[in-house]
This record gives structure tokens, C-alpha cells and sequence, in this order.
């Protein structure tokens, strides 16, 4: 793919683009917002603001700090708003989450089960995290950025995401603690 | 790193992938690639609607007697709309252009969405889950005043250098919106009645007491249920990105003097 012809936003490259990031952009606003239709309407917004920014595109770069950043973005304006509006969002505890996980390959029924289930425990602890915290480490353990690409996407100084990091991965383990079994 | 957070890490780490919903996926992958004849939600360009638009601008001088027709610009690839009672496959466009008269009421359900093109004058995106009674398309001397009737959901345009002159009243539960020239975006919900302007001005009339007001660019007037005052309120990011969308995939129909 080059990216070259994704800044002249020449259709085949910009299919293959989209291809190459739909999926990492989707699962992370999920990730982030915990809700399909959230999730949508801010991958929805995240790709309007790519096509819209494509000119400041470093061909030389790989894109994906550069999507994260705006999906960053896209996040904090959304929680932003909903402060104002209903203050936080966020899913109450117990509440289920739709069964969107893809089994993983290979996994018999009952390791897919056990996977689906560890899976909504987290993503139910990770909703209970602010903002700050649930960003970075779901940027860098769910999306393996470095504290330096964090730092890069979100704006702060690498210090403070790992101490954002240290603090998020502490609550999370309060929170699931006992609850794996 | 205690053991908690450790397998929390390691926990993350394995998250599995989360499955879109395909038709989504489908639809935003059509947006982002950029259809730019067709443009987002819009079906593949066909040349009779090429035809049927071009029919449109064509000088005349019936066309100072004749009001000149809507033309249907683009659909959502699926879902139904009801015109005056009658419901139409969202896949039947020659039905749908037929329907769609000045003073017809048009309800598309949650997938339907309609994008009308009247003349150089005007776009209209009526977006799913709407009901809006369609205005005629302004008169190039007469009939420049324009009304249209928003019942539930959201319709959003764009006005075009042809649209000078002229006024669309949108008449909400609350308020009615006064369209002079702008990209705009009237919303009857829950909630109660609101007009977003991206550019231009918008005026607003809340209905409760006539009193007036203006919407500047950028920004969004609400007016809830009661007698709580309206609310003025800087767009959100989603509608500003939905009309900015909007506004640049019309300007090339509407020519290069927007309004």
C-alpha cells in the first residue's frame, strides 16, 4: 500500500487503508467506550477526520500513531460532551456485554468460553477506569504502543502515561481480583 | 509489578478481536473510499440520474411556471419510506421520484435515508427515522418562500448560490427554523426541537413565545419540553462532522458559491 497514494486519496489505496485499520480502530474504540453503537459513531468520526486530515499524512511513517491520535481525539471530545450532558458513561459493573468477541482460533468450546468470559470481566473492570487510565492501557497492552508512542498520541510527557499506565493496571487488579474463578 | 496486575496485563493481552456489525463496515468503507460522484451513504453513480439532474438545470420558459421538480440524488442501500401512505422499497427509485411531490409526507424508516437535490438551490438529506413534510424547491422569481414540516427525526441541507433570496421554514414541535443560507440541520426528538448551523445563520422562532432568535455558525439552539429556556450550545462533534461531510460532498453540485 503506498501511502503516497492514500494522501491523493487515489480510491484503491484508500480501500486498502481502510482495510489495513478498520479493525484495529473499531476494537479499540469498543475497547475504549464499551458500547457497539458508541464504538461506531466514533470509528465513524475517527475515518471522517482521517479523510479530512489525509494531506498532513507522513508517507515515510507508519499511520497507525497518527489513527490513534485522532481517534484519541475523537474519545475525549465524546466523553467531553457526555460529562456535560449526563456526566461519565460507563456501563454499571455487572452489566453484560453483547457477545462481540471472535472466538480465537483453534480454542475447543470450552477454552472459547473461558476466553469470552475473562473477556467481558475486563472489558467490565476497564469501563470503571477514568479516561486517562483506560487510554493508555488499552493503547499499550491491548494495541502494544509503547509509552513513547502513548506519549506521542495523547499528548502527555512519557512520565506521566507511565505513571496513567502503573495506576490503571493497579485499580484494574483491585477490581478483578477473586473474580477470575 | 505484583501478580494481580500481572495477569491483568496478561489478560489484556489477549483480548480477543471485537466483530463489527458487516453492513457498518460496509457503509463506512463505501464513505471513506470516497464515492465522490455518489459520495457516503450514496448509491454507485448511474447515468439516468446524471440525466435526470442535468433535465433539471436546463433553461426554460416554463420553467418561471412549472415548479421545478426534486431529484432524487441518492438513497441508503436499504430500507423502506412511506410517501403520503404509500410504502416504497428504498431499491425502487423510479417509484420514489414519482412519489416525492412538494407537500408529500415522507417517513424512512431506520435504514432509509433520502438525499434530494433541488436545482441549484438546494440539498436535502432526509436522514432514517425521519417524518417531514418535503417543501417545493424554490422558484427562480416566484415562490422563493418555501415550507417544510418536521414531525420527528433529523433533515439536514445545504443551500447554493440559487437559494439567494429565497427562505425555508422548517416548522418543529417547538420552534420553526428560518433558512436563509447555510448548511443546517433541524432535529425534532425526545428531546425537543433543535437547529445546528455549520455556516451561515439559522433563524429560530420558539414557538412557546414567539420569541426570535438567531444561530450562529458553529453552534446549536435547542428547546426542550416545559418551560425551561432554550439552550445555546456549541455544535457537537458528531453532528459538526456529519454536516461538514455534508457540505463537502454537495458543494461541487451546488457550484462553488455556497451559501
Amino acid at each position: 500500500m503506498s501511502l503516497t497514494a492514500v494522501r491523493a486519496r487515489e480510491p484503491a489505496a484508500l480501500a486498502l487503508f481502510f482495510d489495513a485499520y478498520f479493525d484495529r480502530v473499531y476494537g479499540l474504540a469498543y475497547r475504549l467506550v464499551g458500547h457497539r453503537a458508541l464504538a461506531e459513531d466514533l470509528t465513524q468520526d475517527t475515518f471522517l477526520r482521517v479523510q479530512r486530515a489525509l494531506d498532513t499524512l507522513d508517507p515515510t511513517l507508519e499511520p497507525w500513531p497518527w489513527i490513534a491520535r485522532i481517534l484519541v481525539n475523537a474519545c475525549r471530545d465524546h466523553w467531553g460532551a457526555a460529562a456535560t450532558r449526563h456526566g461519565r458513561e460507563a456501563l454499571p459493573f455487572d452489566e453484560h456485554h453483547e457477545d462481540l468477541e471472535l472466538a480465537a482460533e483453534g480454542a475447543g468450546p470450552e477454552d472459547a468460553a473461558a476466553r469470552r468470559q475473562e473477556a467481558r470481566l475486563v472489558q467490565q473492570a476497564i469501563d470503571q477506569l477514568p479516561p486517562p487510565g483506560r487510554l493508555v492501557v488499552l493503547l499499550h497492552d491491548y494495541r502494544g504502543l509503547s509509552h513513547d508512542e502513548i506519549a506521542e498520541v495523547t499528548g502527555d510527557t512519557h512520565a506521566a502515561v507511565r505513571q496513567q499506565y502503573r495506576r490503571a493496571l493497579q485499580r484494574l487488579g483491585k477490581l478483578l481480583r477473586g473474580r477470575w474463578n | 509489578m505484583t501478580d494481580d496486575e500481572r495477569a491483568v496485563r496478561d489478560a489484556l493481552r489477549r483480548l480477543p478481536p471485537v466483530a463489527p456489525d458487516p453492513a457498518f463496515r460496509a457503509r463506512l468503507r463505501r464513505q471513506f473510499v470516497g464515492e465522490r460522484r455518489a459520495g457516503g451513504l450514496l448509491r454507485p453513480y448511474r447515468w439516468w440520474l446524471l440525466a435526470a439532474a442535468a433535465a433539471t438545470f436546463v433553461f426554460s420558459a416554463r420553467a418561471v411556471l412549472v415548479p421545478t421538480p426534486w431529484t432524487l440524488i441518492g438513497t441508503s442501500d436499504a430500507g423502506f419510506v412511506e410517501v403520503d401512505g404509500q410504502r416504497l422499497p428504498i431499491g425502487d427509485p423510479t417509484r420514489l421520484l414519482g412519489a416525492l411531490a412538494p407537500g408529500a409526507r415522507i417517513v424512512t424508516d431506520a435504514q432509509a435515508e433520502l438525499r434530494l437535490q433541488g436545482g441549484d438551490a438546494l440539498v436535502l438529506v432526509v436522514t432514517p427515522g425521519t417524518i417531514v413534510t418535503l417543501p417545493a424547491v424554490p422558484g427562480r422569481w416566484l415562490g422563493r418562500g418555501i415550507l417544510a414540516r418536521l414531525e420527528a427525526g433529523e433533515l439536514r441541507g445545504v443551500t447554493g448560490a440559487a437559494f439567494a433570496g429565497a427562505q425555508l421554514d422548517v416548522t418543529l414541535a417547538l420552534a420553526t427554523a428560518q433558512v436563509t443560507g447555510t448548511t443546517f440541520a433541524v432535529i425534532q426528538n425526545d428531546e425537543g426541537s433543535c437547529v445546528c448551523v455549520l455556516e451561515g445563520r439559522v433563524g429560530m422562532r420558539d414557538e412557546r413565545s414567539d420569541a426570535p432568535a438567531s444561530v450562529a455558525p458553529g453552534h446549536r439552539r435547542a428547546i426542550g419540553p416545559g418551560a425551561a429556556p432554550a439552550r445555546d450550545e456549541a455544535l457537537r462533534p458528531m453532528e459538526r462532522a456529519k454536516l461538514e461531510m455534508l457540505h463537502d460532498q454537495v458543494a461541487a453540485r451546488l457550484g462553488t458559491a455556497l451559501r
